[in-house]
């Protein structure tokens, strides 16, 4: 077989060496010959009565010497019930207005929740070149739209390898220009939900920055770190949700339409780190990760998450993961908005935002919360490629257990093919 | 923030100075390193899904990629 001298050559000296020395030899072989890459994937997030995501993915790679251009198009179709963050009533029958413009009745004791329907495609392209002999450049372009919301946005990073390529740094930084147009309009924070004046669209802008270094650790291991810096600005709120103003003293709405539209502050920064431990023991690769997230809304949050991938035979692979995820609310996040003293806060600090409370949102998204995800994906190799399965269930929990558990199903289809 | 902004620097400096600390692996001992299973995977497409369900469902973003953003999902 003639190897193509021209490709990847740093790539192929490792998979030569591969090649000698390792019995996956074949399959790092006929990975170093490839020049065209090919990725199809079907996935269906399933949450129990609530929302339901099909998202189909294509990725088409060509590589050639050093340098790859990688398109990726992305559909997602949407469909459910989403909570609009009302407080379910006991005793009387609420009445809602969701800024697209339809009107739902809820019953007593029923969930308040928005029915919706959406579509979403989005393209990505990526460049990656080397520009010196140990640096690889990479820029990339993203564009995607829904029917309410449209967004572009750019990347650029770096990777320069030092130390004898034991030791990799990257830096990497992207912007994104996001405009939200929901149907029916935006309401103005704050106003009751007996408000109709609306205006059309609202934007936002995202700056996300990041270092890290990859450091080889013996033959079998290697950490990577990762701080990353992001600034958020301009219409950060959710039209479609709202915080309900209730009675202090049963805690039921008032009135047929007691709720307001929340408001978030216009702008947010961020910060997280990462780090990351990568071993090979036996048949085994370990990848240990975790990563502290904090921003100026208040939110703290720690994941921890495990991955084991087993190679049962050169051929068949599992991957058995788990995840945990404990999240701090932010700072402006309410269950309710209360009329009296007692649990929340007093509602004249709403009517009139100068005098006191700014912003507020009953987000459970933005809530004390714990998700907890457990799975496993099953590989078959082939010699150009894989085809896979995973499955995931991930359950969601309101510490204050004020909101419902969100349950939810993760099942996806993979498939590589390189020629 | 800062105080994150410190212990970031000082992580990635100990990684950076501490050729003496890591083994000097040779790259002719470097074919475990090169397994596939081993490579970091960020632009997968189940790494992918994944990060856009986490970023829907909660309150933070970034780690092993820049991530997040592009739709209207949070």
């Amino acid at each position: 077989m003639q190897l193509k001298a021209q490709t990847s050559m740093r790539h192929r000296l490792s998979v030569a060496t591969a090649c000698l020395l390792s019995m996956d030899g074949s399959l790092a072989l006929a990975e170093s010959l490839a020049d065209w890459q090919f990725e199809a994937s079907y996935m269906r997030y399933a949450e129990a009565n609530r929302i339901t995501v099909n998202e189909s993915i294509i990725a088409a790679k060509r590589e050639l010497d050093n340098e790859s251009i990688r398109g990726t198009i992305i559909y997602d179709s949407m469909s459910g019930a989403s909570p609009n963050g009302a407080v379910p009533p006991s005793d009387s029958t609420q009445t809602y207005t969701s800024p697209s413009g339809s009107i739902f009745q809820v019953a007593p004791d029923e969930l308040p929740a928005d029915e919706f329907k959406d579509r979403r495609t989005a393209f990505s392209l990526a460049w990656s070149v080397p520009v010196m002999r140990t640096v690889q450049a990479s820029l990339s372009g993203l564009y995607s739209t829904e029917t309410d919301y449209l967004s572009y946005g750019s990347e650029a990073s770096l990777a320069w390898d030092i130390n004898t390529r034991l030791t990799t740094l990257v830096t990497a930084l992207s912007a994104n220009w996001d405009t939200s147009k929901p149907i029916g309009g935006i309401p103005t924070g704050f106003t009751p939900g007996s408000n109709t004046d609306r205006y059309r669209e609202d934007n936002k802008f995202i700056m996300d920055w990041m270092v890290g270094v990859k450091q080889v650790i013996n033959r079998r291991s290697y950490l990577q770190l990762n701080y990353g810096f992001g600034k958020a600005s301009g219409y950060l709120s959710d039209p479609y949700k709202v915080i309900s103003f209730v009675s202090g003293a049963t805690g039921e709405p008032i009135g047929a339409r007691g709720y307001y539209f929340e408001k978030r502050p216009d702008s947010r920064t961020q910060q997280n780190l990462y780090l990351r431990l990568v071993s090979h023991i036996n048949d085994t690769t370990y990848q240990l990760a975790y990563r502290y997230y904090e921003d100026d809304w208040g939110v703290r949050s720690h994941t921890f998450h495990g991955k084991f991938i087993i190679s049962l035979t050169p051929k068949h692979v599992l991957e058995p993961a788990l995840r945990h995820y404990r999240q701090q609310a932010a700072n402006f996040y309410h269950y309710a908005l209360y009329d009296g003293p007692g649990e929340g806060v007093l509602m004249k600090d709403v009517v009139n935002a100068s005098r006191g409370l700014s912003h507020a949102s009953a987000d459970y998204r933005l809530g004390e919360l714990t998700t907890h995800t457990i799975g496993v994906k099953y590989l078959y190799r082939y010699k150009q490629g894989h085809i896979g399965l995973r499955i995931n269930y991930l359950r969601q929990q309101d510490q204050r257990s004020l909101f419902t558990t969100v349950q939810a199903w993760i099942s996806q289809v993979i498939f590589k093919l390189r020629f | 923030m800062k105080k994150l902004v410190l212990i970031s620097c000082c992580g990635l400096l100990i990684f950076t100075g501490s050729g003496c600390v890591f083994e000097r692996v040779k790259p002719w001992e470097r074919e475990v390193l090169a397994r596939e299973d081993m490579q970091l995977e960020a632009s997968s497409l189940d790494e992918l899904s994944n990060e856009k369900i986490f970023f829907s469902k909660e309150a933070s973003k970034g780690g092993q990629s820049l991530g997040g953003g592009g739709c209207g999902c949070n």
